[in-house]
């Protein structure tokens, strides 16, 4: 637990962070919610992996929800009662999501009574967990929130994305890839790598079998020299985890295994890649 | 000016004097209209042979178009050169400079890209001359051919080159001698046909397969049109050259003859074969006039012996019933053309191609089919430039296709071995920047198509494109349109053969187990992915059977079976 009169972080569930880095820097998780009709599922709380995709390959087609307002607010309001001096929320992509929308509104809510910036990450899943754990490990230094948010800011732009769709067909249900479209127009089965950029999901490469897509994706995190983070991303099941593994050794030496974090994506994701959909995010040394 | 131009354009066409004994002037020294006409003689007389040349195909693969591609480039070439039409003040630095303009940019295949070389080389000895002598017309095949060679990055011996070689060397030495143009033609000719003899000494694959080089046959078969037209004598009406004779079953294959049909074609696509009857003889002017009169877009070239027929008729039995009168039909094949046209309507996948290109760069890919068209527009290519395998497109479709595409920076895809050199011309023509991607099948165009990286710039993506498309292996099954064998495979003329990228492989009588042993010889065990491009004569009921097959057989394999609708090849498949 951070200290009383440290900046505190919040972030949303996508970020895909690891459990012992919120505990460990105290880093609060909004959570988006999975509906299936009228189930409604806390993302990566109320549903395993394994008990998502079996709903979702029985149907209906779930749809997602950003965070209610009063979520953030909530989130703020307790690091407030912990002592914080002021929160740096830091946000899945507006571009693919409200939540920065949530975020932004509760903090409006709190002007004037507890300091909040909310920053729109532009990224995805760990990009936004790495933009998290970095800010939280200045803020535990006793920085302020606005060298924090900088913080933020200033290594938004060495964070990379990179997806691997396995089937595009929930994409194209889910309609999340406006700029990726073109993909959706493919005769032949592809396994579409896609990238995020400026916050949205972009055709990077569509390789047609899946270990042609993963050499490609290897390929990819190698080409950032000597990154100060890299994480596979696999989809949460143990049938992949070995894959994800088999992955993070094969980017030795040149980026060591202790360097590389194994994650697994989370039911908003799930929504729309389904299961043995894959990533890497890289956050290039600055 | 040199003291033969300064003779003046009349004094040189009356120059030509009447040899002993001999009815037909002969021609000391050409004008530019004199130049016009020969090529014209030249352009006619190929075409009356492309049969014959296009049968001499090293593969008896039904995609041997050698003499059409260089036929359709020598048209543009002289179709140019007519524009400039037939005044007496033309020169003939005039009319190959037009002729050189013209066969670039109508250069269909590699033959034809090499002849357009040899165009340039001609135009660049004559330019600035009016008339031509002896001399100066050996000067300008010996520029040809050198020409000719820069045109090829490897150059292979035994080829059109070593041919255009033969030739000059052999009208150097006539006109060393102090011949005139009709003498140096003599002697080009006779060093062309010497050389074309030796070819399948210099290429074994020739040898084995008993044929000559079909690029060198025709640039011999241009040679002699122009030398029949100084002798006097009407290409339209001589015996058809040697070879279109002398190939028997060769020269007349029904498959390589047929038309890509468009969505304007309609009724009955008819082909045959007519023999005449034994003891007679066919009138074939009469006979081609009234099968032409039978029906539309019709192709017929024939002799007193053959009749090789191709119609789009509403009323088949008519054309039949009048045809076998004078003899027998054999390969007799009829097409409905009305009922691919709405099988393609009806089942081509939707075109949802992207509007936009790849980011900053547009792909321009070559096909035939609609299927593999779709799969290419799927996969982000911005124009498709219909031909490949039966219909080579031009450096001008090419450049129009280059032209047209949204972005300056542009790849190009030519997916056959006999466009590239095509694309490679189109591409240096260009004025945007273009980089041809050597892809010499459907399945490597596709390979390099899903290695396209969207965030590369163009030189990084062509390399890597062809570093991917080059480890793409080719299966392809169609039949065999003679008698051959080749690298020990042995095949009759419709049998079902498998070329594994483009080598005749295998043989059999199915196609679908000629796929399959393909498929074995393919690493098919090993790998991960087959795909299956079926052809347009293949019904679904067949490609789902043989793709049944292949999951047997290879329970691991994912099989992917596209509607290609390819002409003259049942499958195209890839394996990766």
């Amino acid at each position: 637990m951070a200290e009383p009169g440290r900046v505190r972080i919040v972030t949303d569930s996508t970020s895909d962070i690891l459990p012992e880095w919120r505990e460990r820097y105290g880093i609060e998780t909004v959570p988006l919610t999975v509906q299936f009709g009228t189930d409604v599922y806390q993302d990566n709380i109320d549903l395993t992996p394994e008990e998502f995709y079996a709903k979702q390959e029985a149907g209906p087609f779930p749809t997602t929800a950003q965070p209610p307002v009063g979520a953030f607010e909530e989130a703020f309001r307790r690091m407030q009662a912990e002592g914080a001096s002021g929160v740096c929320a830091v946000i899945f992509s507006s571009k693919l999501s409200g939540t920065y929308n949530s975020a932004a509104l509760a903090a409006k809510n709190l002007e004037g009574e507890f300091p909040v910036e909310v920053i729109d990450t532009l990224s995805a899943s760990m990009g936004v967990g790495y933009l998290a754990l970095e800010a939280a490990k200045l803020a535990e230094t006793g920085a302020s929130l606005d060298a924090v948010s900088a913080r933020v800011r200033e290594l938004m732009p060495h964070v990379e994305v990179l997806f691997l769709v396995e089937t595009l067909k929930w994409l194209e249900r889910g309609g999340r890839i406006n700029k990726a479209k073109s993909l959706l127009g493919s005769v032949l089965s592809i396994k579409p790598l896609l990238r995020l950029h400026e916050g949205q999901l972009e055709p990077f490469q569509q390789p047609r079998t899946r270990s042609k897509a993963i050499e490609e994706m290897i390929e990819w995190i190698k080409g950032f020299p000597d990154p100060a983070g890299v994480t596979v991303l696999y989809d949460g099941t143990s049938a992949t985890r070995a894959e994800a593994e088999g992955i993070a050794d094969r980017l030795g030496p040149s980026i060591p295994r202790d360097r590389v974090t194994i994650a697994h994506y989370g039911t908003i994701y799930a929504v729309h890649l389904g299961p043995r959909g894959a990533g890497a995010i890289v956050l290039r040394r600055v | 000016m040199s003291a033969a131009t300064r003779r003046g354009v009349s004094v040189t066409r009356q120059g030509g004097t009447e040899r002993p004994g001999g009815e037909a002037p002969t021609w000391a020294v050409v004008d530019g209209v004199g130049l016009l006409r020969a090529l014209r003689a030249g352009t006619g007389w190929l075409e009356r042979n492309v049969a014959g040349v296009n049968a001499l195909n090293v593969f008896p693969v039904p995609d041997g178009d050698t003499g059409t591609n260089m036929f359709l480039t020598m048209k543009s070439a002289y179709a140019a050169a007519a524009e400039g039409g037939e005044g007496e003040e033309r020169s003939v630095s005039d009319v190959a400079s037009r002729a050189a303009y013209g066969a670039l940019m109508g250069a269909r295949g590699n033959s034809g890209v090499i002849l357009s070389q040899i165009f340039r080389g001609l135009a660049k000895a004559l330019d600035g001359h009016v008339t031509l002598d002896g001399a100066l017309l050996a000067a300008a095949l010996t520029e040809a051919s050198a020409m000719a060679y820069k045109a090829v990055m490897k150059p292979v011996e035994g080829t059109l080159l070593t041919v255009s070689r033969g030739a000059a060397e052999a009208a150097e030495t006539a006109a060393k001698a102090g011949g005139d143009v009709q003498i140096v033609l003599d002697g080009a000719l006779a060093g062309a046909r010497a050389t074309l003899a030796k070819t399948p000494e210099m290429l074994p694959l020739l040898r084995e397969a008993g044929v000559v080089d079909a690029g060198g046959q025709g640039y011999v078969v241009v040679l002699e049109g122009m030398r029949l037209h100084l002798a006097g004598r009407s290409v339209e009406a001589e015996e058809l050259s040697a070879i279109a004779s002398s190939g028997a079953g060769m020269a007349f294959d029904v498959v390589g003859m047929q038309e890509k049909h468009g969505a304007d074609d309609y009724g009955y696509c008819t082909n045959y074969l007519l023999a005449a009857a034994p003891g007679t003889v066919l009138d074939f002017a009469l006979i081609r006039e009234t099968m032409a009169a039978m029906g539309h877009s019709a192709v017929i070239v024939g002799d007193e012996q053959y009749v090789k027929a191709h119609i789009h008729t509403t009323d088949p039995g008519a054309l039949l019933s009048y045809a076998v009168r004078f003899g027998s039909l054999t390969q007799i094949k009829i097409d409905n053309m009305d009922m691919q046209v709405e099988h393609l309507e009806g089942s081509a996948p939707p075109d949802v191609a992207p509007a936009e290109p790849m980011g900053h760069i547009s792909v321009v890919a070559v096909a035939a089919g609609e299927g593999l068209s779709a799969v290419l527009r799927g996969l982000g290519a911005a124009k498709i430039v219909r031909g490949g395998q039966t219909m080579n497109p031009s450096t001008q479709e090419l450049l129009d296709a280059i032209n047209h595409a949204p972005t300056d920076a542009v790849i190009l895809l030519p997916n056959n071995g006999n466009v590239v050199l095509t694309a490679r011309q189109a591409a240096e023509m260009a004025s945007k920047q273009v980089r041809v991607v050597p892809t010499k099948s459907i399945p490597q165009g596709i390979a390099a198509l899903s290695a396209f990286t969207f965030t590369a710039d163009l030189d990084t993506n062509a390399e890597d494109m062809t570093a991917v498309a080059s480890g793409v292996r080719t299966g392809e099954v169609t039949r065999a349109v003679r008698d051959a064998t080749i690298g020990g495979v042995a095949v009759k003329a419709g049998a079902v053969i498998g070329l594994l990228d483009d080598v005749l492989t295998v043989s059999g009588d199915d196609s679908a187990t000629v796929a399959l042993d393909l498929l074995q010889r393919m690493d098919a065990e090993h790998a991960e992915l087959v795909t299956l491009y079926t052809g347009a004569s293949v019904a679904d009921a067949a490609a789902e059977s043989l793709s049944a097959r292949i999951g047997e057989r290879y329970p691991t394999l994912a099989v992917e079976t596209v509607r290609g609708g390819q002409p003259h090849y049942d499958f195209i498949v890839s394996v990766e």
